[in-house]
């Protein structure tokens, strides 16, 4: 049972930060590879605010990496909005351009840079090793170490998350999102400031992935570079592609599944399966992609889509075997 | 500052450098020429490394042959990419970022296919009589010499045909305009494969020299790659010269930047110096300023 | 077909100066390379009056209407809208202080609703301000359905209401374009520049882009036309600019340059 709860968790955690993505990659149609490194500063800010005063201890056994001992919720708060002032600084220059490879470039860099920075500043972040240990979460008198308690709470977290993702992506302001998606100068010609808007829509994607990391943190207690990796940003991307752009269930679908990938695989091929899984996602994105030639999936359409297809060309294929056998 | 250390770190830099140039060349033709952001480049590159390794592990070919072998399984794979991939979606008007994921996504499964046949420990390439020369305070080795002089040779061999030969002047025509060389008649679609074969070539022939020395891993393709589109990108995005020039400049900045930072920081230095250069320049060094 | 009710109300922003020159501009000049697009045109747009821009393929009509709405800068020249000089100012901000435009190639939002697209031309809405959505969600919501009853509306004018929940690109080109002129209309701009916007669609739909642009110009819209079709701006400009290779050569009522035969030479580069 904690075994599930525990991959529960990391499912909810992938969902939070697949809507998050979703608003400024699905919606608004801008590319982002940084997406990981916002999760991780979110936990590094906050965890390096709730680690005890004087009593944190560096896995790096270089000393300690004392905190400021807050409590999680203040924590959590600045967490959040550090993740967003850097968003919208990284986000800005970007959005001044219209040509979307500057942002998957300027995002790419940030994410390595940032990434590396978290692994090379040891005194400030633990090292390559990374902090330890992060209190956990109190709430109501209960500290949320279990699996079980863990995932009850993110559950609430993550519908509202996906309650602000959905408010936000269905209203006025999505609609001017779509358009952005679909032709920002034509969004401007309307007397939009679609800079603004890329801007902040950037700060809110990676404000959520901050709040994401900072509670994850709380969970694991431990914080280190590797989690925060491109592998994770790229991982994200596909997690909200395959699901459907501007689709929240299908960002809900696909978490499931690409979160199930994993423990299901280790079943079937043991070691291999962190391998294997890479392999599926990677070529289901690309198929994904291929087959949606004029831009990421409209709305309603994903993984849902992927899934009836399938069927269909089950039910295709079993047809045109019938009629070879027949013949 | 250690003089002894400069020097060395100069001539490093620049062995680094010329590997780095021809990366951007391999990358900047493509990405100039077809404007898609070829990020698969690090499937093209991964795969002749391994060509190559399973040449001479497993069918004991000699070096030179298995190299040829790894040469060759680089042009298939570039060519098979843009046939299958990049070509049908084109022709169905794809936007930027639907090619960029499905060249991300092959990004992504390679690696790990590889992981899954090879195996994810390193495998060398063995075969090149590596001796180390030393020169004053500096040294460096034999396999240092033959990749500076492999690699500007074949930049060389690549700026000889694009002002010499007849497809060289078609590939230039598309670059700058390629509704217009469609038009005058240019066709296309050879000059795509044929800037893919060349960009392959060249990405193959860096991977081998780096194998040779090194190590082939199946992660080993992505971060040349980005290194490669830095390079581009600091040249200017159209300049073949500026790329290798922007690759050279680029080795030597990583190098040189271990006069003050720990090695793992020459990556990210690279990076934030791109970062940087996208905010203030976003042309690039050299190139000119487009919207 | 019969005068219909023009749903128009005036833009908040828009300048206080009443002078009948809405747009004028002065010896614009834009140069891309080695090639001169616009060289030192002047020009008025004057209120309540359709104004046509004429001539042959590059002759610069679509750089002249890229440079007063923004999108490029001019290397010399000034635009002047209700007497404010706007050289330099965003695109989006020209519009806010009321001039729009529509686009050649349409550049409709294929894969939202009719109705969608022309409901995010609507200004002022509060739900696409974060804050205001997160902080008042119930002014919010009604102020939307406002916008989309506003949206409707303008649907309707143009005659396309009944396809208001259909994706766009569904739509047939003609059908989009009309999308396209409702969308404009939205923007409640008192200017607007319109591109092409009869090329490529129907005889049947091209009455009913006539009868909406008359329809404008008679609640006192400023209105400027590129056009290819001669006898359409013969139809509706009452006053036209002849240009050729970025230059103004003539300029008066459409019957004063159609008898003028070194224009129609050049048009049609006989």
């Amino acid at each position: 049972m904690e075994y599930w709860a525990d991959i529960g968790v990391t499912i909810l955690i992938f969902i939070i930060l697949g809507a998050s993505l979703n608003l400024l990659l699905g919606y608004a149609g801008q590319i982002s590879m940084a997406h990981a490194v916002f999760y991780g500063i979110g936990a590094y800010t906050a965890g390096l605010l709730s680690l005890p005063a004087f009593e944190g201890v560096a896995a790096a056994a270089r000393g300690v990496t004392s905190g400021l001992g807050w409590h999680w919720v203040p924590a959590l708060a600045v967490g959040i909005a550090v993740a967003f002032v850097l968003a919208l600084v990284v986000a800005l220059p970007a959005a001044l351009r219209v040509r979307g490879e500057y942002l998957i470039l300027l995002t790419l860099a940030f994410q390595i840079v940032a990434n590396q920075l978290m692994s090379s500043l040891d005194n400030v972040t633990g090292g390559p090793y990374g902090l330890t240990p992060i209190p956990p979460i109190e709430l109501f008198g209960q500290v949320l170490i279990d699996p079980q308690k863990m995932f009850l709470f993110l559950l609430v977290v993550t519908t509202i998350v996906l309650a602000i993702a959905w408010g936000l992506g269905e209203s006025p302001y999505g609609r001017v999102l779509k358009g952005i998606r679909e032709d920002e100068v034509a969004v401007a010609a309307l007397g939009k400031n679609t800079v603004a808007v890329k801007v902040i829509i950037f700060g809110i994607s990676a404000a959520l992935a901050g709040a994401a990391g900072a509670l994850a943190a709380s969970y694991y207690q431990f914080i280190a570079p590797g989690n925060y990796s491109l592998d994770l940003s790229i991982f994200v991307v596909a997690v909200v592609v395959l699901g459907g752009a501007g689709n929240l269930t299908g960002t809900v679908v696909g978490a499931i599944v690409l979160g199930l990938l994993r423990p299901l695989l280790q079943e079937i091929v043991g070691d291999d399966a962190i391998a294997w899984q890479g392999v599926i996602y990677g070529l289901a994105l690309s198929a994904m992609m291929y087959f949606r030639p004029r831009g990421l999936v409209p709305e309603g359409r994903g993984v849902t889509t992927l899934i009836g297809r399938g069927f269909t060309y089950i039910g295709a294929a079993r047809a045109m075997a019938l009629e070879r056998r027949r013949q | 500052m250690s003089l002894q250390l400069f020097y060395q770190l100069l001539v490093s830099g620049v062995v680094i450098g010329s590997t780095y140039a021809l990366l951007g060349v391999s990358f900047g033709v493509i990405y100039s020429t077809t404007r898609t952001f070829h990020l698969a480049h690090s499937v093209v590159y991964a795969l002749a490394a391994y060509g190559a390794v399973v040449g001479v592990r497993s069918l004991d070919l000699p070096l030179a042959i298995a190299a040829l072998l790894g040469l060759a399984v680089a042009v298939i794979t570039g060519l098979v990419i843009e046939f299958i991939a990049y070509k049908p979606m084109r022709a169905r008007d794809a936007t930027v970022l639907a090619v960029f994921l499905v060249s991300l996504g092959l990004t992504i499964a390679a690696p790990n296919l590889l992981e899954i046949v090879f195996g994810p420990e390193n495998r060398a390439l063995p075969g090149f009589p590596i001796e180390t020369i030393q020169v004053g305070t500096v040294t460096f080795t034999t396999l240092d010499v033959t990749s500076v002089i492999v690699s500007w040779l074949a930049i060389a061999g690549v700026l000889a045909f694009l002002a010499r030969t007849k497809y060289g002047r078609a590939v230039n025509a598309t670059r700058t305009n390629p509704q217009m060389a469609m038009a005058v008649g240019v066709p296309v679609q050879q000059v795509y494969l044929i800037v893919f074969a060349i960009g392959s070539v060249l990405a193959g022939i860096a991977a081998l020299l780096f194998t040779m020395g090194g190590v082939a891993n199946p992660t080993m393709g992505l971060t040349p790659v980005l290194i490669g589109f830095i390079a581009v990108f600091l040249g200017g995005i159209g300049s073949t010269l500026g790329a290798a020039f922007g690759g050279l400049a680029l080795g030597l900045a990583m190098s040189l930047s271990g006069l003050w930072l720990t090695g793992d920081f020459a990556l990210a230095v690279v990076f934030g110096f791109m970062f940087v250069l996208l905010i203030i320049r976003p042309q690039g060094l050299l190139g000119k300023a487009t919207v | 077909m019969s005068q219909r009710e023009v749903p128009i109300v005036g833009r908040e922003e828009a300048p206080r100066e009443r002078s009948d020159d809405v747009v004028r501009l002065e010896g614009l000049r834009k140069t891309f390379g080695g090639l001169t697009a616009v060289d030192g045109v002047d020009m008025q747009f004057t209120r309540g009056r359709i104004t046509a821009l004429i001539g042959p393929n590059g002759a610069g009509k679509t750089t002249i209407f890229n440079l007063i709405t923004g999108i490029i800068a001019p290397d010399a020249g000034r635009i002047f809208l209700g007497g404010e000089d706007i050289t330099g100012v965003p695109p989006y901000r020209i519009v806010r202080r009321g001039m729009a435009r529509s686009f050649q190639d349409v550049r409709v939002f294929r894969q939202l609703s009719v109705l969608q697209n022309v409901a995010m031309a609507i200004p002022d809405q509060a739900g696409e301000n974060v804050l205001k959505l997160a902080l008042r969600p119930i002014h919010a919501r009604k102020v939307e359905r406002r916008t989309l009853a506003a949206a409707r509306e303008v649907l309707d004018f143009v005659g396309i209401e009944n396809r208001a929940g259909d994706i766009v690109t569904d739509l047939s080109f003609g059908e989009q374009k009309l999308v396209a002129i409702a969308r404009l209309l939205a923007t409640r701009c008192d200017v607007l520049l319109l591109d092409e916007p009869t090329s490529g669609v129907d005889p049947g739909a091209v009455e009913t882009v006539i009868d909406v642009v008359k329809g404008l110009r008679s609640v006192g819209k400023t209105i400027c036309l590129v056009e290819h079709s001669v006898h359409l701006v013969q139809r509706l400009a009452d006053h036209a600019y002849f240009l050729d290779r970025g230059r103004v050569i003539a300029q008066g009522t459409m019957d004063d340059l159609t008898s003028q035969e070194e224009l129609v030479e050049i048009y049609f580069g006989v």
